[in-house]
Parts: structure tokens; C-alpha cells; sequence
């Protein structure tokens, strides 16, 4: 275990913070399951957004070549925003 | 309107008089076109905010893909490229709105506020499985506490109960949105790893909860 952690977590044991609510908890299980080591920042993901919806919309592949976008996007609410807005966009202004 | 490749768009726009003209205009109209598309998800076309929000986001995105020009690196087509700036300017102007218009004091009010039913109180299930439901949520409880860092706890609140958007949320703990991202990140691993030492997976958990 990382010794930063292990001190913060005998901290915590010694200084109680004010109970988390049943929401906040279920929120934060419900994304933990698609948890992956590997990460990318919204930065990242947002500099390969337009590539990446494009080729969703023409080749329906962009799941498979970019999983990591895909992850981000799952695990991250407003960047999954902006990947629904882009895709509406595209699919509907394609010509 | 002329139809123009990636190259002949940075030229024109890159260039002066009519060209340059001709090109913002043409951008003006396709941002126009594609925006009520990026934003019938969160307010409707009839809204009387609906055409200045247009107005005004097209205004600045041409603003912006004047600046960030040369940062265009051609992954996309180039409209695609000004779509992604719009809908980016539109939704954080959104968010910021929708932020703005929540008092803060009903977000305080609500952080002492009790838990949503559902979760405990749900009146279909037996005693059992509500006491199996309570000795799982104050497991994970137990576990939550001992691992995350008052930081990660201050961000789990303000974006999982309070909806506070991201933006808003590492503005208030000095922070950016990629740090922040990387914060709730970490936060996720460590718990992912703590539970399968605990031989718990979110699905079990989560099972307790939503299963009536």
C-alpha cells in the first residue's frame, strides 16, 4: 500500500468526518464498476472528440479504435454531454 | 454557400476582405444550423432563451476559432472541429447558468437534508433484506471513509449530491476540471481495489440497493 495512503487512512479512522449521504454513495458505486487503470483527462478526450464522433457517425467503429475515449466519456457526465451534442449535431447537419 | 475543404477554410479565414468575409459567414450560418441540435436536450427551441443563447455562442466561438486556428490539427473536418468549440461554449454557459440559478443556501440546506427514499426506507421489502440493505450501505460507509482523502469526499459531494457541474466544482476547490477528473479517478481505483479485497464488487452492492 502506498504510504500516503496508509497514513491517510489512519487518519480518517481517528478523525471522523460527517457521514456521506445514501446518494452520494450509490452515485459514486454506480460508475465504479466501468473503472479501468488506464486514464485519459478531459483535456485528452476533448482534443479527439471531433475525430472521434465523426467516425462513430461514418463507420460505427469508433468504440473499437478508440476505447479510451469511450471509457472517459462513461465515466465522466459532462463530457459525455458534449459527445451526445456533437453526435446529434453531426447526424443531423451531415450532408 | 461555398463548400470548402479543411485547407481552403483556413485559408479564407486566415486571409483579409472578401475571402475572410465570405468565410465567417458561411461559419456564422453552419454553427447556426448545428446548435438547436446540440441544445433541444436541455432547453427547448421555444424557450425565450433559446435564440440570444445562439446568438451569443456563435458569436464567441467565432471568437475562439479566430484564436485557436492554428491549434487545428486536422483530425476532423473543420466544421466538425467549430461544432465541438460551439456545443463546449454552449453547455458550460449552460451549466454555469442552470449553477447560478440554485440558491446556495437551498445546496446547503439540502447537504443536511435526509437520505432520498428508496435506498432504505423501501416500504416493498422484507426486514431482512432491509437490514442486509442497511449492513451494506454502512459497510461501503465504513470502507469510503477509511479510504478517500477529505478532498475526494469534498468532490464526491459537491458533483454527487449537489450536481455542482465540474467546472464549478474545481473553480471551488481551486483546482481544474482535469486535476479534478484525476482526483475522482484516483478515488474509484482505490475503492475498486479495496472492495475486491473485501471480496465485494459495485455490482453486489449496488444489487443490495436497486433490487426490490
Amino acid at each position: 500500500m502506498n504510504i500516503k495512503y496508509f497514513f491517510q487512512r489512519i487518519k480518517n479512522i481517528f478523525n471522523p468526518q460527517k457521514e456521506l449521504q445514501d446518494e452520494v454513495v450509490v452515485k459514486f458505486l454506480r460508475v465504479l464498476e466501468n473503472v479501468r487503470s488506464e486514464e485519459m483527462s478531459c483535456s485528452e478526450m476533448y482534443a479527439h472528440l471531433d475525430e472521434f464522433v465523426e467516425r462513430e457517425v461514418k463507420s460505427k467503429d469508433a468504440k473499437k479504435i478508440m476505447p479510451l475515449i469511450q471509457e472517459h466519456i462513461d465515466m465522466c457526465p459532462e463530457c459525455g454531454d458534449e459527445y451526445e451534442a456533437l453526435l446529434d449535431v453531426l447526424k443531423h447537419t451531415e450532408e | 454557400m461555398t463548400t470548402r475543404t479543411n485547407e481552403i477554410w483556413l485559408a479564407d479565414l486566415r486571409s483579409s476582405g472578401a475571402a475572410h468575409e465570405a468565410a465567417i459567414h458561411d461559419l456564422r450560418e453552419i454553427i447556426q444550423k448545428g446548435l438547436p441540435y446540440a441544445l433541444t436536450r436541455w432547453l427547448p427551441s421555444n424557450n425565450p432563451l433559446f435564440q440570444p443563447l445562439v446568438e451569443e455562442v456563435t458569436q464567441e466561438t467565432l471568437l475562439r476559432v479566430l484564436d485557436q486556428i492554428d491549434s487545428f490539427e486536422g483530425r476532423s473536418l473543420f466544421t466538425t472541429w467549430v461544432h465541438k468549440i460551439a456545443i463546449r461554449i454552449a453547455l458550460t454557459e449552460l451549466r454555469r447558468k442552470r449553477w447560478r440559478d440554485s440558491s446556495l443556501d437551498e445546496l446547503s440546506e439540502n447537504e443536511d437534508a435526509p437520505p432520498p427514499p428508496g435506498l432504505l426506507a423501501d416500504s416493498h421489502a422484507s426486514p431482512e433484506t432491509s437490514a442486509e440493505r442497511a449492513d451494506m450501505l454502512a459497510r461501503v460507509r465504513r470502507i469510503l471513509e477509511e479510504e478517500l482523502t477529505p478532498k475526494q469526499r469534498e468532490a464526491l459531494i459537491l458533483l454527487g449530491l449537489q450536481d455542482m457541474p465540474m467546472d464549478a466544482a474545481a473553480k471551488r476547490m481551486k483546482t481544474n476540471r482535469n486535476a479534478l477528473y484525476k482526483l475522482l479517478h484516483d478515488a474509484r481505483l482505490r475503492l475498486k481495489r479495496r472492495l475486491a479485497m473485501e471480496g465485494l464488487t459495485p455490482q453486489d452492492l449496488l444489487s443490495a440497493f436497486e433490487n426490490k
